[in-house]
């Protein structure tokens, strides 16, 4: 076990040095700026209790999360394998699912605090208070002459928690998802997209129970749960006013034994699978 | 004496293509060469002697074990790609190092047996710098460092002379000649007759994915001599030459092209026609221009034992 732990920790900061060092992590620096500049340019005129939910929801959860942890992700086995460099460690006495374990870690660890910063990033753009006319918006009245009013900066700190939370969520179990797919098919980053932006997409946005069978349907759990879903401007949403059937720590609870299935189905793969490189 | 490895009508596909063959062979301890065309199955026998994967039927022992994911295996077993893979960037100290942490050893010990492994290659120069800036004998030598720095007991290289000049080549075939005298086995796969042939007398043919023969290097080179052997020759005059060439008693036929003047010669005995050859251009003064065998390599072998 002593041996797995440091194995799994070894090829865990390999894996952290060649990410960071990659062409995927300035790819994914730049997925999570941009909800961030959106968030910037929308807080100029909306109030940061509707600008977050909206962008925390749709971009962050939905396209920004995904993309960063399945790139990410989709280098836990592939990497090795495209650059012929596994060798070295299937034939070593180590187990396969150390590095599996070990690789995932790393990926997790970068994924995670990109899609934090990312959300946090917003949360600031969002509530940042501007100076002048920036600060300001006009509003329409219905009789008289428009008028200008401030826009109120303060956010919630429950609604800054559930994105923050979520997004993290989103993160493990996406590069999870990935890395995953990544044991048992050689185009992960593919079907990991497919799986994320097909699958889930339509999984999560038809009515009914079988949303529960998607991420982003606990996601939204975990987001809607965390600040009054009733005054928000996402109640007004059919699909996603239905996605508070789980609280919080259900939905938690419910991830987490999804994580251990997929992670072990994961790790035994790799133990059993064959890869054939090219010569 | 146990075998080292033992196959037994082990074979393995890719789709509809196959590797190896129904292949029946045992590999006694000590340094074995094995030898084949390009496409062979070497590279696929190689990669599943170390585990990489599993036979598509038959059975292999490695040591005594199954190799497929044997963690006890690997931890008697080096392994030497033909791939030109490194982790670029790191130092060579660094990979080795790396590699033997991976086999359980503590980071004092595994810097400890690194060095020793990088020094024996002659890296001891270059084994702190990025393995990004390294030559391609001395990746060579680094993939082989880390094949050897946990003395196992067999060492499986594959192809490992390639890419090597001669001096690092050299120096390669006396550090496995001092790891064999060591009581460590190595099989070494080259289509190179002559590598290995400063390395072993103990060799294995495979050819289309089948064993093709196995025994000493005397045995293959008596099967290279006693096959009919072609010579392509130019000659002003190789009517002439033809005519006389066909005189000798080890020439079997000659053919004659005449767009080209080409002179194709089949001999039974090589060396006996080398030796007839200048004397019998003087006679006729047919001015032998150029001479040349196409088919002494190991190729040939091959092709005339297939049939």
């Amino acid at each position: 076990m002593l041996h797995f732990i440091q194995s799994a920790w070894l090829l865990s900061r390999l894996q952290m040095r060649s990410l960071l060092f990659s062409r995927r992590i300035i790819f994914c620096l730049l997925l999570a700026i941009a909800p961030i500049v959106i968030a910037w340019f929308a807080g100029a005129h909306q109030h940061a209790t509707e600008t977050v939910p909206f962008i925390g929801m749709f971009l962050v959860l939905q396209v920004i999360a995904p993309l960063i942890s399945l790139t990410v992700g989709s280098s836990v086995v592939t990497e090795e394998l495209e650059n012929r460099t596994i060798t070295y460690i299937f034939t070593r006495p180590t187990d396969r699912a150390a590095f599996f374990v070990g690789r995932l870690l790393a990926s997790t660890v970068v994924s995670s605090i990109l899609i934090a910063l990312s959300s946090l990033g917003v949360i600031w753009a969002a509530t940042y208070p501007r100076e002048g006319m920036a600060n300001l918006t006009r509003v329409r009245k219905r009789r008289g002459a428009n008028e200008m009013v401030e826009i109120v900066r303060d956010l919630p700190d429950d609604l800054a928690v559930g994105l923050l939370t979520a997004a993290t969520v989103a993160a493990v179990m996406y590069t999870l998802i990935s890395a995953g797919l990544g044991v048992f098919f050689k185009r992960a980053m593919i079907l990991s997209l497919a799986y994320t932006f097909a699958v889930e997409g339509f999984l999560a946005n038809i009515p009914g129970s079988t949303q529960k069978l998607s991420v982003q349907f606990y996601l939204r759990s975990l987001f809607s749960d965390s600040h009054e879903m009733e005054a928000s401007i996402l109640s007004k949403i059919p699909i996603l006013s239905e996605a508070t059937a789980y609280t919080s720590s259900e939905a938690l609870a419910r991830l987490g034994v999804a994580y251990l299935i997929c992670l072990l189905i994961g790790a035994f793969g790799i133990r059993k699978r064959q890869y054939l490189m090219t010569s | 004496m146990k075998p080292i490895i033992k196959a037994t009508a082990l074979s393995r596909w890719y789709g509809e293509v196959i590797g190896l063959n129904d292949l029946n062979v045992e590999i006694q301890p000590g340094i074995t060469g094995l030898l084949g065309p390009n496409g062979a199955g070497k590279s696929t026998l190689m990669k599943l002697l170390v585990g990489e994967m599993r036979p598509s039927s038959g059975s292999l022992e490695v040591l005594g074990h199954t190799p497929f994911a044997n963690l006890e295996l690997y931890g008697q077993l080096g392994f030497c790609p033909q791939q030109d893979a490194l982790y670029d960037h790191m130092s060579g100290l660094q990979f080795v190092t790396h590699c033997m942490r991976l086999a359980g050893h503590n980071h004092t010990d595994a810097k400890a047996a690194a060095s020793r492994a990088l020094q024996r290659v002659n890296l001891q120069n270059a084994m702190n710098r990025p393995v990004s800036g390294y030559s391609k004998g001395m990746r060579q030598r680094t993939k082989l460092a880390q094949a050897f720095a946990h003395t196992p007991k067999l060492i499986i290289a594959d192809e490992p002379l390639t890419g090597l000049d001669p001096v690092a080549r050299h120096q390669v075939l006396e550090l496995y000649r001092e790891l064999g005298e060591s009581g460590t086995s190595l099989v070494i796969s080259s289509h190179v007759l002559h590598e290995v042939q400063s390395l072993t007398q103990r060799i294995v043919l495979i050819h289309r994915g089948r064993l093709l023969a196995q025994g000493s290097v005397e045995d293959i080179r008596q099967l290279l001599s006693s096959h009919p052997r072609k010579v392509h020759l130019k000659a002003r005059d190789p009517r002439a030459l033809a005519r006389a060439l066909l005189e000798l008693p080890h020439v079997n036929s000659t053919t004659l092209k005449e767009d080209t003047g080409d002179l194709h010669v089949e001999t039974r005995d090589i060396q006996a026609f080398h030796a007839d050859l200048p004397a019998l251009a003087s006679r006729t003064r047919s001015g032998i221009e150029s001479l040349e065998s196409s088919d002494a390599s190991l190729d040939a072998v091959f092709d005339y034992l297939v049939g």
